[in-house]
């Protein structure tokens, strides 16, 4: 059996995700629009595209970044809403205000999402879950009921992304440490953030399908350089993105794929 | 029907827990009891900061931007249900 490289780590991360974001934030202050589907585009609606789709239009297989003429297609009873950044920034600012009233080590990832660190805060996973609830009814008062958000807890950043992305809308995913392995062995390559398309296409390439062969398997540098092209450097660069995702160590001109990022504001 | 618009508007409002809330509106000549407030945020335009007020009665939504430092009440937005 393989170790589980994350049962040594203490640290619990909390990441918070709205849903459908910009849609769920004119459904709060516009009533009318509640229940159905909504598409939030750019100024020009005719040749734009769905920034966000509202949860019914999603249901309704509207996705972002569609066309709007394509989503209208999909959907004709679609109702297009134009966008409204002074707002959705707004209320970024706020509900990462509220999430610094529960620790100060909060890091805000997108217009939409942020993670916590509440290793200081609580000692485990219970307690981290209560804390989530709490986070919860305190978005509601301060925003309303109509923004709701998927809430992932784990023991680090990708892996707490991961698990908020596995129940959507309104979800709390909780992922401690020993079940980390069963979540990325139920999750898709692409499901992780960092994995597009061209990624994925690389592991393909090597073989590699699923979680549990990435884990298991080594990748020599000389394979990544070759066929794809690329350096191992610009491969981890973009799985990992600016944050440090994933760290890679080195040994006997093996690069091992090591599933332990930290997050990036606590770093020593 | 949603419509953008610019024009102002008289409100009457309440001061409860340190807030304001919008509770009658009236524009066009006609008034409109504020029976809802949705969500109330702010934007910087320069150097000041803009109340905006997201309000329904039975029929429509208003968007209402208050200017502090002015205390001018404007009707920005109108989003009527059919
Ligand atoms: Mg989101």
């Amino acid at each position: 059996m393989t170790p589980n490289p994350f049962s040594s780590i203490p640290s619990i991360i909390l990441h918070i995700d709205m849903n459908s974001y910009f849609a769920s934030v004119e459904q709060q202050a516009n009533p009318f629009l509640r229940g159905k589907p909504i598409g939030i585009t750019g100024k020009h609606q005719e040749r734009s595209i769905i920034a966000t789709a509202s949860i019914e239009a999603k249901r309704l297989g509207v996705k972002t970044a569609m066309s709007t003429w394509e989503a209208k297609q999909i959907c004709p009873s679609l109702i297009l809403y134009p966008g409204d950044p002074e707002k959705y920034s707004d209320i970024t600012r706020r509900f990462n205000a509220t999430y610094r009233e529960f620790t100060d080590r909060v890091e805000s990832f997108s217009v939409d999402e942020s993670f916590l660190d509440l290793s200081e805060r609580t000692p485990d996973y219970f307690g981290a879950a209560c804390i989530a609830l709490t986070i919860r009814q305190r978005l509601k008062e301060e925003l309303g009921e109509y923004i709701t958000a998927s809430i992932g807890i784990a023991p680090n950043k990708l892996m707490a992304k991961l698990s908020s992305e596995s129940v959507k809308p309104n979800g709390l995913t909780v992922t401690p440490p020993q079940q980390v392995l069963n979540l990325l062995d139920r999750s898709a390559l692409q499901d992780l953030c960092g994995i597009g398309p061209c990624i994925e296409q690389r592991l393909n390439a090597l073989g590699i399908f699923t979680f549990k062969q990435l884990r298991t398997f080594s990748l020599p540098i000389g394979l990544l350089l070759n066929p794809s092209k690329i350096t191992a450097s610009g491969f981890m660069k973009q799985l990992t993105g600016e944050t440090e995702w994933m760290k890679i160590s080195c040994q006997n001109h093996m690069a091992t794929l090591t599933l332990c990022p930290k997050i990036r504001t606590i770093q020593k | 029907m949603h419509q953008m618009l610019h024009d102002p508007v008289d409100v009457i409002v309440s001061f409860t827990d340190n807030r304001v809330l919008p509770r009658r509106l009236r524009w066009n000549n006609r008034d409109y009891p504020i029976e809802r407030v949705n969500l109330v945020h702010s934007a910087r335009e320069g150097t000041k900061r803009i109340f905006y007020f997201s309000v329904s009665d039975a029929a429509n939504y208003f968007k209402l931007r208050l200017d502090p430092e002015y205390l001018e009440w404007h009707l920005v937005e109108l989003y009527t249900e059919g």
